[in-house]
């Protein structure tokens, strides 16, 4: 007997529609499937039938509202390589302080979903009290809090401009003396502990295995990070170094609590590189050619493909850009959102746990585009649907039984 | 393995390469090298097999992306190796055309798993047939999109019902 | 306009999110917290639309989504409004053109009664006045 409950990915409802179901023996599951087909809209097509390049470029920011720079900035770098546009010094080093600032909203974005999913909603209107900050920062900036528009193909739109830098630094001072304070919160309450250690394991090799990427791998034990190991942007400047968790507690077991240690590290690893950057910051023009005609007219003539990847809050995001000469749409455009690897793991990390634990486990991989908006229990024969409602309710009442 | 190492191993194994390049940085200006390998059919579960087996770590599968060139149907693996050393990584793709009355390509899941995605995307959205995959079901598209219709090709099996927002909208 | 003493009632929203790209959804969910702090008036987010006077709909309708949507829609009661956060519920947004899309919402529910709220996304004190919109057409008709 099947029936099915109203759907509703509500409060926080930030993520996307998803289906996962569960299949379910007792109270420990057996088999994790996922069904992603609410939330797509044909992007790579628009692209490559009905938009020339400028307009990809912001409907590129609107694939994701919350890792809104990481598109544009890939199929900018991509295009760059292919028309061999030159980008300007200034302009490079802007790029990375609009990463960085998009990595700590997002970042502390994840912290209050995560306390919210164990029933702290306290913490999850600190956290995002502690966000306006920044947010503020960003609309000062760059005119708007989301979807900012900043990245076009040669440079940047606009510019820091010397107002603004003793704002940027009173950020900085604000985060700094709030990190500590942050950590203890997170990292040392006794029930967030038990609600997260030893709960949704990814083993290092199936981490390797699966693809996955961001701070779901860092938090196993594996150095991948794009800012790293590939040069782009003025990152080589910098000498960014991939976070794992022993770098805090000196161990490193691929957990819920270990993901939660990598994220609160890259907060405080995005405020040094902004400050590092704001130091260094060349003078110069921020725009190799203003004028969008001849933009338009000069990728309209190349030919050839490239690849460009960026490290976006959640992952190792990557596009594929081809052209053809002539065309004036991108011939092909394949993008690979970070949400995407790090899907597949959700199974291994679920397996032999129990139903109260979906909704931690499944947001700890950050993703964005998901929620768990059914789930269908298959007990013995019989299917009986939770909504996101019942699930956070069975989570909670975990937290409370443990404490 | 540096690009010169990696080059020489993989070469015998495909057709044709080549190494483009970008420069990044503003004090410190490096390069940015992918290295593009053209490889047959029936030789591409040798050459990852030798990636594989050649690399320190698990190399890293990022995407499979595909092109509709006419005739032949292009697609392309990109992986990355030697990361978690300071900007020492090197991005390989590897390049595999198939014509368009004979769309079968290998599956790769025996040997990466973290393919499966990718290949179930293949061949919803392209109609690739993919040899050896259980898993067929419609990842992105619902399983109600009617068949025969791939959105990313630009034949004429491209998608023609498009939500137009009124009547006698321009083409 | 002025707000009458007379609010007997405090607004119950129910949000649904039909394939937005989540712009919108971390807009109204940054009204609830301590900066713009709607919950002081009384409004929350409740569970299910048996409870709901207000839904808040967000992102284009793509196509898996059209039946939920409509029952959702069914089973919230009478007096209720539609509030449309975004412009993808509107008229498509930028992905007006696409195959997998189902149409803005008045194709799909015509005598939906509507407050739209345009931006991509639109700033939270855009979504409160909307919100305050709804909450005098509500008004209206309980008198």
């Amino acid at each position: 007997m099947k029936y099915t409950v109203p759907i509703g990915p509500i409060h926080p409802a930030l993520k996307e529609p998803i289906l996962i179901s569960c299949s379910v023996e007792g109270e420990k599951i057996i088999d994790v499937d996922v069904t992603a087909s609410q939330n797509h809209r044909g992007i790579e097509w628009i692209g490559m039938n009905r938009n020339n390049p400028i307009q990809s470029l912001y409907v590129s920011e609107r694939i994701c509202g919350i890792c809104n720079l990481c598109h544009p900035a890939c199929l900018v770098m991509a295009v760059e390589e292919v028309a061999d546009i030159d980008v300007p010094e200034r302009a490079e080093y802007i790029r990375v302080i609009q990463g960085e600032l998009e990595r700590i909203h997002s970042h502390l974005l994840w912290a209050g979903v995560a306390a919210h999913e164990l029933g702290f909603d306290t913490l999850l209107h600190y956290t995002w009290m502690v966000r306006e900050k920044v947010m503020d920062l960003l609309e000062i900036v760059n005119g708007n809090r989301v979807t900012k528009a900043i990245m076009t193909y040669g440079g940047v739109r606009r510019d820091i401009t010397t107002e603004n830098i003793p704002k940027i630094r009173e950020m900085i001072t604000y985060y700094n003396h709030l990190f500590n304070k942050m950590a203890t919160l997170f990292l040392e309450d006794k029930t967030i502990k038990m609600r997260t250690r030893e709960i949704g394991i990814l083993p290092k090799k199936e981490a390797l295995e699966l693809a996955t990427t961001g701070p779901t791998t860092r938090a196993s034990g594996v150095q991948k990070d794009v800012r790293q190991d590939t040069p782009y942007f003025a990152y080589p400047d910098l000498h960014i170094k991939a976070l794992t968790p022993d770098m805090h507690t000196g161990k490193t077991v691929g957990d819920t609590y270990d993901r939660i240690v990598v994220r609160l590290l890259e907060v405080k690893q995005s405020v040094d590189i902004i400050e590092k950057s704001l130091d260094e910051l060349p003078p110069g023009d921020i725009l190799s050619e203003p004028k969008i005609p001849k933009i338009l007219k000069k990728i309209k003539n190349s030919e050839g493909e490239a690849i460009a990847r960026h490290e976006a809050p959640r992952g190792e995001d990557i596009h594929y850009v081809k052209l053809k000469e002539g065309n004036e749409h991108l011939y092909t455009w394949k993008v690979r959102a970070p949400t995407y690897s790090n899907i597949m793991a959700w199974k291994t990390m679920l397996l032999d746990h129990q139903i109260a634990d979906i909704p931690i486990v499944a947001a700890s991989i950050d993703p964005c585009m998901s929620c768990t908006n059914r789930v269908v229990l298959l007990d013995q024969g019989k299917e009986k649907v939770l909504t996101q409602t019942e699930l956070r309710a069975l989570s909670r009442k975990k937290t409370r039984g443990l404490s | 393995m540096n690009l010169k190492e990696v080059t020489e191993l993989l070469k015998e194994k495909g057709e044709s390469h080549r190494i483009q390049s970008k420069m990044a940085g503003v004090k410190n200006k490096m390069e940015r090298k992918s290295l593009w390998i053209d490889v047959k059919r029936d030789k591409l579960e040798e050459i990852v097999q030798t990636l594989v087996d050649n690399s320190t770590e698990f190399p890293h599968f990022c995407v499979a992306s595909t092109s509709d060139m006419g005739e032949t149907v292009e697609v392309i693996y990109h992986f990355t190796i030697n990361y978690g050393k300071f900007l020492e990584e090197i991005q390989i793709n590897f390049k595999v055309t198939i014509p368009k009355k004979d769309l079968w390509i290998p599956t790769l899941t025996k040997i990466i798993p973290g393919t499966l995605f990718s290949e179930r995307e293949l061949h919803e959205m392209m109609g690739i047939e993919i040899k050896g995959l259980k898993d067929t079901r419609h990842l992105f598209l619902t399983s109600d999109f009617p068949k025969g219709v791939y959105p990313w090709r630009r034949d004429e099996t491209g998608p023609k019902d498009l939500n137009k927002l009124y009547e006698g909208w321009k083409q | 306009m002025t707000i009458t003493s007379s609010f007997k009632r405090a607004l119950w929203v129910f949000h649904i999110n039909s394939g937005s790209c989540n712009g919108c959804d971390i807009e109204i969910v940054a009204a609830l917290t301590p900066r713009y702090d709607v919950e002081r008036f009384g409004i929350k987010l409740v569970g299910t639309p048996r409870h709901a006077d207000v839904i808040a709909f967000t992102g284009p309708i793509t196509n898996d989504m059209v039946e939920k949507v409509k029952r959702v829609y069914e089973q919230t009661p009478d007096p209720k409004v539609v509030l449309q956060v975004g412009s993808c519920g509107i008229s498509g947004g930028v992905f007006h053109e696409s195959y997998h899309l189902a149409g803005p919402l008045n194709k799909i529910i015509p005598e939906a009664i509507c407050v739209y709220v345009p931006g991509c996304p639109p700033r939270p004190e855009a979504i409160i006045q909307g919100v305050v919109k709804a909450w005098e057409f509500l008004e209206g008709v309980k008198k």
